[in-house]
Order: structure tokens, then sequence, then C-alpha cells
């Protein structure tokens, strides 16, 4: 390792790997560089906490009788699964470590705006995936599914659905703060002369990243205290025996759910659009369309969510809205996907080396 | 389950090829387009690699007839799908009006079935071929979903509301029927089968018997009775409610001057939230009946009101003021 920075020439002999050393420095740094280091070291762990859920289930169908784990145990299993991975693996992974670690490198700028807060998020996120993982640990897990559909999660599961349900609220804010952080860092803190047209694609997806989480999780958070006000204190919000409309839930989660999954593609589009800018030595093909095409995902990304509820019983009407503007956000989208060959094409100097 | 159950690739509704078709033509569209991308992101980061003499790259120009190309053909294939599958999805959501209806009650963990004559079944649908079949369906507790992959047909059964699926099977056999919306614990043992019959031997199966709650009477016959036992009779055949002869399937005028069609789903309504929509001219003492009257006896209910709507004792057809 330190033969290797050696190596690299332009690497100052004190930098932010050996500038302090001790685990003080690390929980207390205000760095974005170690700040993204954090964030990779928690996401890691949750990814092998998710995966092993994984393991668990796909090993229990070996065989079609799936011995190995109770049908509870296993409907714990893929709730745990599916919530870890989205909400403390993926939503945080691109943004929460590469925007972390290159926001500020990029755009030219000592941090991001707020490091204090920056540090701030993480101990959210990672006070929220402890209160989360207590309800596996030791609440005997959540057996819900990852959507909470009600009133299965308010009123019917007898698992531990309050802690899980806390824990997604408390890493919302996480999110939320880091959407802000980076949308002010872009904003104010970019080197003179790097107007918006020229900036990094990743930092566009980024960017439009950010909207999403600082729009959508706010509704997620919402979303998880009326469940938790409905299962706890029996508020009737969703729960029909209580006057509450289970269609309710989904059009809120979905309102935050599918601009979600914005959350996990934009990013990495952007790492992609940056690696092929970078290996074939100039600006991706059409920049200023991928710029643009990166906020209107993002924007579009919000008037789409009934299509998650086809089969929900909605309305013929509402259901046809939400099928032509699910088909709207494609064509921004395939701009994305017709990209790559074509930067290519144009570029005509690409990364691929070998000796002829 | 009477016969060895037919694979789910089969295709044995009115449904199964319209929506095959759709489905086979994205994919082919998605296949195309797949295979076009990454062939032509291998072929050119072969063509153009980096070697000597090709170091630096000549700088980019944006290409608007390039740009506008990938937009409009792109959005051409999109609208192209989106007609495709919304005149499908139109259709799948309105059901004939002669269709046979037959009510589905989902409850953690088992589906019950009722016929408008008085057969009831558990896990299990009967059916007569070739004749449109429209499900009313309801939940006794948390979302469900009524699925049968052979039919290429599903919707969620949600509690507090009705959903309605309809088709019209095309072959004779056994098929299977799943709950598609994870509903708990046992979720995954909700399931049944389908069993398509000829309309003879359906005709003589629903008339071999009946057996449960409804005691053998038909929906309405039950619902007449249900109307009885919980006094509806003290307000509705006394003029203190309004009286149901030809309420059904008509537009009821409301106090707050709105008026509403009286189908399932308003009759429902009226029993379990009286006060959400009252008739003109009449005060609001209905009791609200929820918690006291399952979602099988809702139906029951409105099968006798729904009895009642073509003709008073005289046989005329009584209009609502
Ligand atoms: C205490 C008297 C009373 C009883 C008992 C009662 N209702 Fe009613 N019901 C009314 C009144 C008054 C209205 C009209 C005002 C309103 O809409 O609330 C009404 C309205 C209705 C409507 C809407 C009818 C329309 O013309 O649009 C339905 C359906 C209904 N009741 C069903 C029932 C059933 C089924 C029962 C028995 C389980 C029942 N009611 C018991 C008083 C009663
Ligand atoms: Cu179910």
């Amino acid at each position: 390792m330190s033969q290797a920075v050696q190596e690299v020439g332009v690497l100052p002999r004190v930098h932010y790997l050996n500038a302090s050393y001790g685990w003080k420095t690390w929980l207390f740094t205000t760095d974005h560089k170690r700040i993204a280091w954090l964030y990779l070291a928690a996401i890691t762990f949750f990814f092998f906490v998710g995966g092993a859920a994984a393991t668990l289930m796909r090993l229990n169908l070996i065989e079609p009788q799936g011995s190995l784990i109770e049908p509870s145990t296993y409907n714990r299993m893929f709730t745990l699964h599916g919530l870890v991975m989205i909400f403390f693996f993926l939503a945080p992974s691109i943004p929460a470590v590469l925007g972390n670690f290159l926001i500020p490198l990029m755009i030219g700028a000592k941090d991001v705006a707020f490091p204090k807060l920056n540090l701030l998020s993480w101990y959210i996120f990672m006070a929220g995936g402890t209160v989360f993982l207590y309800s596996v640990i030791a609440g005997g897990g959540v057996d819900t599914g990852w959507t909470f559909y009600t009133p299965l999660s308010s009123t019917y599961a007898n698992s531990n659905v309050m802690s899980a349900a806390m824990g997604v609220f408390i890493s919302g804010f996480s999110s939320i703060l880091t959407g802000l952080n980076f949308i002010v860092t872009i904003h104010t803190m970019r080197a003179p002369g790097l107007t918006w047209f020229r900036l990094p694609l990743f930092l566009w997806s980024m960017y439009a990243t950010s909207i999403i989480f600082i729009l959508a999780m706010p509704v997620i958070a919402i979303t998880m205290v009326l469940l938790m006000l409905e299962r706890f204190l029996h508020f009737g919000f969703f729960d029909p025996a209580l006057g509450g409309d289970p269609i309710l839930f989904q059009h809120l989660f979905w309102f935050f759910g599918h601009p979600e999954v914005y959350v996990l593609v934009l990013p990495a589009m952007g790492v992609i659009s940056e690696l092929i800018a970078t290996f074939s030595r100039k600006r991706v093909f059409g920049y200023g369309f991928v710029a643009f095409s990166s906020v209107a995902i993002a924007a579009l990304s919000f008037f789409v969510w009934g299509h998650h509820m086809f089969v929900s019983g909605e309305s013929l009407y509402s259901g046809l809205v939400f099928s032509f503007f699910s088909f709207a956000v494609a064509i921004p989208k395939d701009r994305f996907r017709l990209r790559p060959p074509c930067s290519m094409r144009w570029a005509s100097s690409v990364f691929l080396r070998w000796e002829d | 389950m009477p016969l060895e159950p037919s694979s789910n690739f089969t295709q044995a509704s009115s449904w199964a090829n319209d929506w095959e078709t759709l489905f086979y033509f994205e994919v082919g569209i998605f296949i195309f387009f797949s295979v076009l991308i990454f062939s032509l992101i291998l072929y050119f980061a072969i063509k153009y690699r980096r070697r000597p003499g090709n170091e630096a790259a000549p700088p980019t120009k944006d290409h608007l007839p390039l740009e506008v190309t990938w937009t409009v053909v792109p959005a051409a294939i999109c609208v192209v799908m989106f007609v495709w599958g919304a005149s499908l999805f139109i259709r799948n959501g309105l059901p004939p009006a002669g269709a046979t209806e037959i009510f589905v009650v989902g409850k953690q963990w088992m589906w019950k079935i009722q016929y408008p004559d008085g057969r009831r079944d558990i896990n299990e649908l009967h059916v007569p071929v070739g004749v449109p079949i429209k499900l009313t369906m309801a939940s006794e507790d948390v979302i469900h979903d009524f699925a049968i992959p052979a039919f290429r047909i599903k919707k969620d059964v949600v509690p507090g509301h009705y959903t309605t699926l309809w088709f019209t099977a095309t072959k004779t056999g056994t098929y299977h029927l799943y709950c598609d919306q994870y509903c708990g614990t046992s979720h995954s043992a909700m399931v049944g089968w389908v069993i398509v019959m000829e309309p003879a031997q359906y005709a003589q199966w629903l008339s071999g018997g009946g057996g449960g709650g409804g005691g053998g009477k038909s929906l309405a016959a039950a619902g007449a009775d249900l109307y009885k036992q919980y006094a509806c009779s003290t307000c509705h055949d006394t003029g203190r409610g309004p009286s149901f002869v030809g309420v059904y399937g008509s537009t009821v005028k409301l106090t707050s001057g709105q008026t509403v069609k009286a189908d399932d789903a308003y009759i429902r309504e009226s029993i379990l939230n009286p006060s959400a929509k009252i008739v003109a001219g009449y005060t609001p003492i209905m009791p609200t009946f929820q918690g006291q009257l399952s979602e099988e006896q809702i139906l029951q209910l409105t099968a006798h009101i729904k009895s009642l709507a073509k003709s008073d004792a005289d046989g005329r057809k009584v209009a609502k003021p």
C-alpha cells in the first residue's frame, strides 16, 4: 500500500489517510474522504447481513419442501434481505461513498458545504441501522415484506414491525441531509470557471439523486410514522377496520418507492458515463442531453408511482395516466442506454489496449 | 382436486393469447436493443482501441440529427406499446354486462367462493367454459391477490374495497390458483384450483347441493334471512329508510346534491359506513354494521337487494324519486 502511494508521484507526503491515526480521528473526522470510507465500511457490513439472509432463503429452496427454516423464518429472511439491501446498502452505496469522496474533488472544493452535517448523516445512518438490526436480533425480526403493506404490517403481523419501521424512519434523515449537502456543495462551491455544463456527468447524476433524496425521503419517513401510529395507537389511517384505506398506504409508499428506484440507478449511470468519458479521453457524446436527462428522470420519477398499483384495483383512468407517464420517463432513460456505443464511436480512442 | 392440473403455460382464457402477444412483442424489442447496444459497445471498443497514432481523441461535436432520431424512434415504440397495452387494460377493466357473477372472499389463508345460487367452495373455483365470468372480490383481513396464471390474469383483493376480475375460460381442465400478494405466514399455502367444466356439467355440479353457511339457499335468499335477522326491515320496509325496490343499478340522489350509482361498492359502503353518503330525503339514522357483518354476509345482503332491483310486488319497475 505505502509503496503504491509513493509510486504515484503526485500524492503529497501527508494526505488524508496518514495525516492522523487512531479510531478517534476516524469517528470524529469531518473529512469527506474519510466519511466516504466510514460509509463504505458500514454498507459493506450491511451488504453481508442482507446477503446472509438471501443465502438462507436460497439454501431453503434447495429442496421443494424447504425444510431448512420455518415459513415464518423464511418470511423474515426475505423481508430482512429486502429492507437491508434497499435502505442500508443500495441507497447509500454510490451517493454516500463515491459521492462523498468525489464531489468535492471533482468541483475543486476542499470539502462538502457542511462537513459536520456530513458526519452527522453517517451517525444518523448508523443509528437507523442499529435500531433496525435491533428488530432482527432482539425483536425476532420482521415479516411484512420490504414494502410494509398495510393492514398486514399495521394490524396482522406479529413480528417486530415497530423497530424496523423506526430504523427506516431514522435512516431516511441521513439521506435527506446528504442530499442537502450535495446540492449546496454543487451549487456554491464549484471552482471558478467550472460552469454547470462543464461538470462531470457523475455530478449531474449526484445532483439529480440528491433532489430525489430531499423530496422522496420525507415521504417515506411520514409514511413510517403513520404506520407506527396505526400499529401502536390504533389510529385509523390504513386499516379499513379502523376506518382507513390500505390503498392510501400504497400511494404514499410508491410516491417514495418509485423515485427510490432512480436513487439506485442514476448514480450507476453517472459512474458509467464517467468511466467512458475518462477512458475515451473526452466528454461523453451529447453531454448536454445527458445532463438534462438526469434531471428530467429525477423530475418525472415523481409522476409514475401508480404503475406499482396496476392490479391493486386503482381506477382505469389512473392506471392509464400512470402508464403514460411511465412510458414518458422511458425516453430520457433511452438517452442513457444508447449513449455508450456512440460515445465510443465518436471517441475513436478507447481504453482497450493491446499490442498489434 | 379432481383432475391432473394443467401447466401454468397453458393458454386457457380469452386473455391468454392477447397478453402473451403483447408480452413477447415487448420482450422482442428489449432483446433487439440490448443485443444492438452491447454488440456496438464491444465492436467500437475494439475497433477504436487506443494504439500508437490514436492516443488523443478528437473533440466531440453534438450531433443533432442523431439526438432527434433516438428520441423519436423510442418515443414511437413507446406509443405503440402504450396504445396496445392500454387497449387491453381497458378491456380488462370493463366486465361485459351479461357476465355470470361469482363472489370471492380472501382470508388468511384461504379463498372462499360463493356462487349466486348458494353453492360454496373453499379454494376451488368452478366455472363453465365459454361463458364470461365476473368475479367480485373482497378481503376479510389483509391484501391478497387472486391469480390464475393459465388465464394470464390477476387482481388484488383489498380489504375495504371490492375489486373485480373477468374472463372467459376457453379450455376445460384444472388450473392453478395462487395468492399473488404476500399476506403473512402461510401465504405460500394460499393456493387452490380453478376447474373449468362444460356448461352442462357445470349446471349439474351447481345443482349438486349446497352445504356451508348458506344452507343451500341462494345468495339472495340467504340475504333475505339476514335482512330479517339484522332488522333491516324495521326501517327499510317502514318508510324510515328508503325502500330497496328498484335501487340496485339506479342513480341515487344524495343530500349533498351529488348522485351515485347504486352498485356493489355503494351498497357495501351504505351498510358499513352509512353516514358517508346519505340518501336525499332521509335522516341519517342508520347504524353502522361494521364488525357485525362479514364480507360474505354483506355479499348476501347485496344479492338480496339486487334481487329487488327489477320490480316490486306488482311487477312494476319502480324508479327512485
Ligand atoms: C334505524 C333504521 C335503519 C336500519 C336498522 C337499517 N337502515 Fe339502512 N338506511 C336507513 C336510512 C334512514 C337510510 C337512508 C339514509 C342514508 O343513506 O343513510 C338507509 C340507507 C341504506 C342504504 C342505501 C339505500 C339507497 O337507497 O341508496 C342501504 C343499502 C341500506 N340502508 C342497507 C341496510 C341494511 C342491509 C340494513 C340491515 C343490515 C339496514 N340498512 C338497516 C335506515 C336504516
Ligand atoms: Cu394472500
